[in-house]
């Protein structure tokens, strides 16, 4: 009988750590950049046309790798966003590039020490659940091969 | 006689604990057992988002082109969330990428920006049980360009 007491007991603290990591999630943003970042292939040119891959070369293809972690289900939803900008920013500006495009966004739950949070959790009844996700986002920098309307003004010889 | 009393209620008392100590090395090993079961169904796969194919723009940044005095008007807010049972074999929500071509489809003028993405993660009450739920939410402006 007090078997199944204890084994009942464990498999709801079990449960109960899962419901602690349930909302755990994070929010992906690139809201400062004032040069696209876009998922698909296209992005709008210099005299508002659609352009695709024949009108632009990638100058560098990316990846940033991103970990994100909290100590319980409070802590994750307080500190939630990641804002992308900054580093964006950098890869464009280091490259010369115009704009980013092609861009992919990979998560994962982290698996490793899975078993001693877990244990973690459920030893302190769900007050420390610890909880982490990895982010991958990959992209191509591009640089537009028609010139920008500034260049062909700076050509025209002034009268 | 006290001495032998006391004796036969020493070692009475010592295998007592030792069969308590048996049971709580048994439980322990029980308890472990399942929270590697738990462990193991709790791991969600990995999984992304991309819009393979599209050419409308669908930016995270307030821009979807390169000219700055580019002029716009929004058209509708943009909002989808992919559950559970969403997902493609690549593991990528399509309920996310078939709402962002519908979104933009029929004018070449049309663009969602200003994206915000939402990822959960986590295995939920049901998580232990086998089932999954991770869910995306993606939300922004569909605008039409000008």
């Amino acid at each position: 009988m007090r078997l199944i007491m204890v084994l009942g007991l464990s498999f709801l603290l079990s449960m109960a750590q899962g419901c602690a990591l349930w909302g755990a999630g994070f929010g992906l943003t690139a809201k400062k950049n004032d040069f696209p970042v876009t998922f698909s292939e296209g992005i709008f040119g210099h005299n508002n046309e659609l352009i695709g891959r024949d009108d632009y070369e990638v100058v560098y293809h990316f990846t940033i790798k991103k970990h994100h972690q909290a100590w319980n289900f409070i802590h994750a939803a307080f500190s939630s966003e990641i804002d992308l900008s900054d580093e964006f920013e950098g890869i464009v500006r280091l490259h010369n590039g115009e704009a980013i495009v092609n861009l992919k966004i990979k998560a994962e739950e982290t698996v490793d020490l899975k078993f001693a949070r877990v244990l973690i959790a459920i030893l302190t009844c769900g007050l420390i659940a610890p909880w982490s996700a990895k982010a991958s986002i990959e992209g191509d920098v591009i640089r537009l091969i028609t010139p920008t309307p500034t260049s062909q003004n700076d050509s025209i010889p002034p009268q | 006689m006290a001495y032998i009393q006391n004796a036969q209620f020493g070692g009475n008392m010592k295998k007592q604990t030792n069969a308590q100590v048996n049971k709580l090395h048994q439980l322990t090993i029980i308890f472990c057992l399942l929270l590697i079961v738990g462990c193991k169904n709790n791991t969600p796969p990995l999984y992304g988002i991309s819009t393979p194919g599209l050419i409308n723009p669908v930016s995270m940044s307030p821009r979807v082109g390169v000219n700055p005095h580019q002029k716009f008007e929004k058209v509708k807010d943009f909002l989808v969330i992919a559950q559970k049972n969403q997902w493609d074999e690549n593991q990528r929500p399509t309920q996310v990428q078939s709402q962002m071509s519908q979104a933009v489809m029929g004018s070449e003028r049309k663009a969602i920006k200003d994206l915000y993405i939402t990822i959960i993660l986590g295995g939920g009450v049901l998580g232990h049980l086998g089932d999954k739920m991770r869910s995306v939410a993606v939300q922004g402006a569909v605008i039409e360009t000008y």
